[in-house]
């Protein structure tokens, strides 16, 4: 069963081998749990919805064909999923917000943690998880595919349903406003923040 | 700063998305441009930083959350399949009037309307719609299995109330798609199933050893078990099946005793199906049916482990609806109380009467899980109150309802049985029903039932719900025949080896036959009870291990046509002193033509040596079980044994499948 790649182990499961559903579990909840954890705000609806990306396996499991990475197929359910918890969450929002589209001027969305604060809390990871939070969600959502579950850009495309020009400039442009926000703060960590 | 055209282009390079010849060009670029080389740093240190924002791990019971929420949405996707099915059947009928309709009107008006024009041509025109109308039926019919629409079509008039409502007219096929919807999830080394290693019995020589004693079994759970694996498509583990609980989960179609008798013995030879160079005999005992009015007055302790380990769908949920079916059948003259246990027990009824249903009812629902388990001072709690509600010649039980998870307290499996044993002495018995599937303990479980003069059953689904507390809840709840054990002894005339066919724990030592003070099954009123040996004949050529002659003693053989006789001892339930019955079977009763009890019987016996991969299983062969229980399935009107055929089936693919 260790030795199945998951798209043998995805075939299995179709054919109602409940073992390799549990293979696939254990491959997966990790990186499927931490996905959601970071673009989530709310650290307890989490697990909740990464059980659920589980449990979507299991109900459209005849849907997946094995021509397919797995590994794409089972993130986009969950990037449907945590579109879907939102827009249940707040329902008059249902369209991606205008700094969304990478085309479009990019401005820092949500307010973030002044250097003032952050000297008192000094505590680098908790900013960096301040300042992801911050970004686009669709620049984060790339953002995080690429520098934590280490995915190729044809990869994120296919889960974001975005062309590979488009995760590109995503990626690009979430780089660019944390490092703008970040770097300083690594400086001021050195002994040197001036502003 | 400096600007570069090529600035963009580190982004790339980070993640690898340059060709191999721009990605050259590109680091002989880096090497001679400080904006493009700055930008590389500022990245890498960017990505750095990143690097210490983690993320704990998925919490320890993610993956049975998961398996719980598959579970519930099978069932409740098995229900919604229920919902729908008026409307599945509804529609292609309104579709099949409106043809016959529009068909006949039309017919009408073409032949000017009249009407006894119409009388004459009806039934021809019927017959020749039949293939039109029969259309949307067929339509309705093909993504689904045979099996899957029968069953759907005996739901109409279902109503979407609760499953357990209106459950007494429910037939097999209704309960049976509640059942079959559930995808249970699947076992995996860290689900802790307990079971007791079996040996099967060996082949002895009869004139080694003459004498064959074991005590009766009428528990099912292991049918029950083997069920549940191969619903979950997979082959049961071999110590979990007990050949014996197979056979004896089914009721067989024996005479009601006519003497005095609690019970009838019937016996019965013929060819071994599965070593036709053997004989399989037959031994059949048939407790008297009681109507449940004539039954005696019931003081019911229910005792309900309400844990935490309780709360999956098919435990505490499951329970709820079993216990209504057995309260709805209660009488006025019945006593019940209710006794939980979690971390600690408490008493939630004492001893309401039969009649006040409600009250009964309310308390079931009332009931939530939580917390860990203390299942010993549960136990104690409910007998001191089966005690202290004692009636005399009365039905006194204490009904344990758990998935034998006793995590907390005394847990030490013989100290519990020591507390049950106790206990049995002051004339309680004790039913144990099985839940659940992840750490359903059943070694611990099936001793503590018997330790306390008791049975046990596992329930799984409602439609064992049903055959425990309805069908035959007469025998669940009453006791005719306590300490209930066979001998057999083989006349070595005719018989040169024998082999007990399952009971293998069951076994007794030959002293303890007419020892009263040892404890053994117990026959419930109705119940059945088979017993199969397979015997070879005194002029086989098969070798078997021996004894050596002995130098002192010499056996002599009296000859004989008797083939073996079958002494029975029992217990009238509040005596202490046993009654001996005897039969004794002749060689000449050999039948070339088995009764079906008799076929069925070796059909699921031999199933058994098949999932058990038996070393006596000789010629066995799923082909074979299919073909016998099959033609032996008789009236089955409660559809168990259709359920076994598809259950050998799943086993012949799934073996199948692994060779």
């Amino acid at each position: 069963m260790q030795d199945l790649r998951d798209e043998e182990l995805m075939c299995q499961y179709q054919k109602g081998d409940m073992l390799a559903m549990g293979e696939i579990m254990r491959r997966y909840k990790n990186p499927v749990y931490n996905f959601i954890h970071r673009l989530s705000r709310n650290s307890e609806e989490t697990e909740d919805l990464a059980q659920e990306v589980f449990l979507r396996v299991h109900q459209y499991r005849a849907r997946y064909t094995p021509s397919g990475k797995f590994s794409t197929w089972i993130f986009s359910i969950a990037h449907n999923l945590f579109i879907d918890s939102i827009r249940k969450r707040y329902w008059l929002v249902l369209w991606p917000r205008k700094e969304d589209n990478p085309d479009d001027p990019v401005e820092f969305a949500s307010p973030t943690p002044s250097a003032a604060e952050e000297s008192e809390r000094n505590d680098l990871a908790e900013i960096v998880k301040r300042c992801i939070q911050g970004l686009p969600f669709l620049q984060k959502e790339a953002l995080i595919l690429r520098e934590y579950e280490r995915m190729e850009y044809e990869e994120i495309a296919a889960i974001l349903n975005k062309s590979l020009g488009t995760v590109k400039t995503l990626i690009h442009r979430a780089r660019e406003n944390l490092k703008n926000k970040l770097l300083p703060y690594a400086e001021e960590i050195k002994g040197g923040y001036h502003g | 700063m400096d600007k570069c055209h090529f600035v963009a282009q580190v982004n790339d390079y980070l993640d690898n998305q340059l060709a191999a010849l721009a990605k050259a060009r590109f680091e002989e670029h880096l090497k001679i441009c400080p904006v493009c080389s700055g930008e590389l740093e500022r990245l890498s240190k960017l990505r750095e930083q990143l690097k210490t924002w983690r993320i704990p791990e998925a919490g320890e019971g993610f993956e049975s959350s998961v398996r719980n929420k598959i579970v519930a949405w099978e069932l409740e996707r098995g229900d919604e399949k229920m919902k729908i099915k008026p409307l599945v059947i509804l529609v292609p009928a309104g579709v099949l009037v409106g043809v016959i309709i529009f068909l006949l009107v039309g017919q009408m008006y073409l032949k000017g309307g009249v009407l006894g024009k119409l009388r004459a041509t009806e039934p021809i025109q019927l017959a020749k719609n039949v293939p039109a109308v029969q259309a949307p039926v067929k339509a309705v019919k093909s993504p689904l299995t045979t099996f899957e629409f029968a069953e759907r079509v005996a739901v109409i008039g279902y109503s979407a109330g609760p499953v357990y409502k209106g459950y007494d007219s429910f037939s097999f096929a209704k309960m049976a798609g509640l059942s079959l919807g559930v995808q249970y999830p699947p076992q995996s080394e860290f689900f802790e199933e307990e079971y007791s290693r079996l040996y099967d019995n060996d082949f002895l020589l009869a004139k080694d050893n003459p004498l064959s004693t074991f005590s009766i079994d009428v528990d099912t759970a292991s049918y029950s078990n083997v069920r549940r694996f191969l619903h979950n498509n997979q082959l049961p583990p071999r110590d979990a099946v007990r050949i014996e609980e197979m056979i004896n989960y089914f009721t067989y179609d024996y005479p009601q005793p006519t003497g005095s008798d609690p019970f009838s013995i019937n016996t019965e030879v013929a060819a071994c199906p599965w070593n036709t160079a053997h004989k399989l005999v037959l031994i059949g005992l048939q407790g008297r049916k009681m109507e449940a009015q004539n039954l005696p007055p019931s003081n019911l302790v229910f005792l309900i482990d309400v844990s935490g380990s309780m709360q999956d769908y098919n435990k505490l949920p499951l329970l709820k609806p079993a216990f209504r079916l057995l309260v709805k059948q209660l009488r006025p003259q019945d006593k019940v109380s209710i006794v939980v246990y979690a971390e600690s027990s408490g008493v939630v009824l004492d001893s309401v009467s039969g009649a006040e249903k409600d009250k009964i009812m309310q308390a079931i629902d009332g009931l939530t899980a939580g917390g860990s388990t203390a299942g010993a001072e549960g136990i104690d709690r409910a007998y001191e109150i089966a005690k202290k509600n004692f009636v005399k010649d009365g039905n006194n039980r204490v009904i344990l309802a758990t998935d034998g998870d006793f995590n907390v307290g005394i847990t030490s499996e013989s100290e519990l049985l020591r507390l049950i044993e106790e206990r049995r002495e002051s004339g309680i018995f004790l039913t144990v029903l099985g839940f659940g599937m992840g750490n359903y303990k059943d070694a611990k479980m099936e001793k503590l039932a018997d330790k306390g003069n008791g049975s046990i059953a596992y329930l799984d689904n409602l439609l064992e719900a049903k055959k425990v507390f309805a069908t035959q809840l007469t025998g669940t709840l009453f006791t005719i025949a306590k300490d209930v054990k066979i001998q057999v002894e083989f006349n070595p005339a005719k018989v040169k080896a024998y082999r007990l066919i399952g009971y293998e724990n069951r076994k007794l030592e030959n002293k303890d036959f007419s020892d009263d003070k040892k404890d053994a099954g117990e026959l419930g009123a109705g119940h059945t009870v088979t017993t199969l040996y397979e015997v070879v004949p005194s002029d086989s050529k098969e070798e078997f291990a021996k004894t050596d002659d002995l130098k002192y003693q010499q056996v002599t053989v009296t000859p004989s046509d008797e083939l073996l006789t079958v002494k029975l001892r029992y217990k009238d339930p509040t005596a202490d002193a046993s009654k001996l019955l005897t039969r004794i079977i002749n060689a000449k009763e050999e039948t070339v033509q088995p009764s079906e009890n008799f076929r069925f019987a070796s059909g699921v016996a031999e199933f058994g040596l098949l999932l058990r991969n038996s070393q006596y299983k000789a010629n066995a062969s799923y082909q074979s079980v299919l073909e016998r229980v099959k033609a032996a399935k008789g009236v089955d009107s409660d559809g168990y044994r259709a359920d076994l055929i598809k259950l050998v089936e799943i086993a012949q693919m799934l073996d199948a499948e692994s060779k």
